[in-house]
């Protein structure tokens, strides 16, 4: 009884170990995923190591005789308008705007999941949640962060509170549709008669069974974050000056730009290449994930 | 049929009430009243009050809401800034949005759909290898730098359109190619998985095998039964060039409905946001009924159900 039991729990571990291994190899297959892999470490590098890089006094150093000074070897990206040298800013910005757009999907993602399952187990929950959610699906997102961030004012923190407002319902309809799916599967209910408590149903049962699309739907929300993130500082409503965050690094290059285009060139690529890595490595997983989706 | 559109309709009410009274609450927490957020610090507290009362802000936060309530019925809103009235603001500026946001959203709808039929129906091809690069690329570079890209190149670099303001058909051409390029990624790529998915559907091989040309399966078999998805996402994709124009309007600045919330709400101007958000809610409800009809219409299954 004893091996045969081990035996299968071996199988089992086996078994994932393979399911594991064949993930890799179908994402190591995908070349643009491997490059926006490759180039998502060289930016999670950056944001761990920038003090090794480049002295962190850089950030704030100003030097009004090399104002708006084109790339050279001293400034590698130029000077902006107070004269401060773009390429640090750069760095040290990958911090704050990438961490905005990770952190906040992490958040949202978590009180998304919470609510979902909620819903799943509970229909009188399920139908005030799904009415508040569609009445705040209706506020026009960007008016709604607007707002929010007019009240709390901008900072890091605030950016990703109103973030994770704006975006938990979507979040929480997306992550409740897979599962229900989930829920109607015949395993569940065994677990469910069996006497299985609810908590350990939801985390032990349920929740590992949906986890493949809300991986690839949390990879893809870091993009679109990072995103609004840059987009609500360069209206100038998000993390406020002199914070190097790309947005607002591009709002302070508003008046320049037609004559320095540097000041908003390199932050905007910065962006650009950071959201292009997310989304080629979120497109890899999924295909990894889900081999039967049609690419 | 008839009984299903009222009752869409009326449902509206209540979320927009739910609407108004959301935002109203989160903009309470604004400190202070108009006359200390927009009159000198120095001006005396009788004309202070004069202020309040002339632009409507006085009592408690219910009666605040009450009277607004009364005064969008009655056509009557005072902004706090300029102390006009906020109806007639609004249709000056409204126009400009409503033109650039439909101009864009026809333009992106046209293209982003047939491109990604296209590159469904010609699957791994050239086209479709091109198509899916572009949509990666476009929905990676945010909006505003986009923006800032076309107005180095085109306003700057060859002087050949006007950077800001709106007068004349080319000073549309900027904004509407900027809000084109950011829709159109996910347009084209969601129209391509929805047309794909139905065209791997059994009865997509059972067209085939009684011989349909295939004109007629893509045409008759796939197109229709992908409708559906592809409607839901053009809603979004409206949804999305609204957000967008804030953004648009404010680079390029054109006097529309997104600088003049953007402007109340750095100016804590509460009548003009709630205004603006009923607005943008409204239109943003009715697209989604009309989304919800156009579905009974033409679908057997939803129909059935309505008994139209």
């Amino acid at each position: 009884m004893r091996s045969s039991q081990k035996a299968y729990k071996e199988m089992i571990h086996h078994s994932r170990d393979s399911l594991i291994r064949d993930v890799v190899k179908r994402f190591a297959r995908n070349k643009a995923a491997v490059a926006g892999l490759v180039i998502l470490s060289v930016i999670l590098f950056v944001i761990l190591f920038a003090n090794f890089l480049v002295p962190e006094e850089m950030v704030t150093a100003y030097d009004t005789q090399a104002r708006l000074e084109g790339p050279s070897a001293e400034h590698w990206f130029g000077t902006d308008n107070v004269g401060r040298d773009i390429f640090a800013r750069v760095l040290y910005g990958a911090r704050i705007t990438v961490g905005i757009g990770v952190g906040a999907t992490l958040i949202s993602l978590l009180v998304g999941a919470v609510l979902a399952s909620v819903c799943a187990l509970s229909r009188k929950l399920d139908f005030v949640i799904m009415r508040i959610m569609d009445i705040s699906s209706c506020v026009p997102s960007i008016l709604l962060a607007l707002v929010l961030l007019a009240i709390l004012g901008g900072s890091v923190w605030n950016m990703m509170l109103t973030l994770m407002i704006v975006s938990v319902p979507g979040f929480t309809t997306r992550i409740r549709a897979v599962l229900l799916s989930v829920v109607e599967q015949d395993y569940v209910k065994a677990a469910r008669v069996s006497g299985t408590k609810t908590w350990a149903l939801v985390l032990r049962h349920i929740l590992p069974n949906a986890l493949d699309p809300i991986i690839v739907d949390a990879t893809m929300t870091i993009s679109s974050m990072l995103l609004s993130a840059a987009g609500l500082s360069f209206i100038g409503m998000g993390v406020s000056p002199p914070s190097p965050e790309w947005g607002a690094m591009l709002n302070y290059a508003q008046g320049y730009f037609r004559k320095d285009p540097h000041t908003a060139i390199f932050p905007g690529i910065a962006i650009a290449i950071t959201a292009l890595s997310v989304n080629l490595v979120g497109d890899g997983l999924r295909d990894a994930l889900d081999p039967k989706a049609i690419k | 049929m008839g009984r299903y559109i009222v009752k869409r309709l009326l449902y509206m009410i209540p979320m927009l009430f739910c609407v108004v009274l959301l935002v109203f609450l989160i903009m309470s927490f604004t400190p202070g009243d108009p006359a200390t957020n927009i009159l000198p610090l120095t001006t005396p507290p009788e004309v202070k009050e004069a202020f309040n009362e002339s632009v409507g802000y006085t009592g408690s936060l219910v009666e605040r809401f009450f009277n607004y309530a009364k005064g969008l019925f009655t056509g009557n809103v005072i902004s706090y800034t300029s102390q006009e009235n906020i109806f007639s603001e609004i249709a000056i500026r409204f126009p400009l949005t409503l033109r650039v946001g439909l101009i864009s959203f026809c333009i992106a709808a046209v293209l982003g759909v047939a491109l990604g039929i296209l590159s469904a129906v010609k699957q791994y091809s050239f086209l479709d290898t091109t198509v899916t690069v572009f949509a990666v690329l476009f929905a990676s570079i945010p909006s505003f730098f986009v923006a800032m890209c076309l107005l180095l190149l085109f306003a700057v670099h060859w002087g050949l359109l006007p950077s800001f303001g709106i007068d004349g058909v080319e000073s549309y051409i900027l904004p509407v190619t900027t809000l084109v390029l950011s829709s159109i990624p996910v347009l084209s790529r969601m129209t391509r998985s929805a047309m794909l998915d139905a065209m791997n559907q059994d009865y997509i091989r059972t067209a085939r095998a009684k011989g349909c040309s295939e004109k007629r399966v893509i045409w008759k078999h796939a197109l229709k039964n992908a409708c559906l998805p592809i409607i839901t996402l053009l809603l979004t994709g409206f949804a999305g060039i609204l957000g967008g124009s804030v953004i648009v309007e404010s680079i390029f600045t054109i006097p529309g409905i997104g600088t003049y919330m953007l402007d109340a709400i750095n100016a804590k101007n509460v009548p003009v946001v709630m205004t603006c958000a009923l607005l943008l809610a409204f239109i943003f409800m009715v697209a989604m009924v009309l989304m919800d009809i156009f579905f009974a219409l033409i679908d057997p299954k939803l129909r059935a159900r309505y008994k139209v």
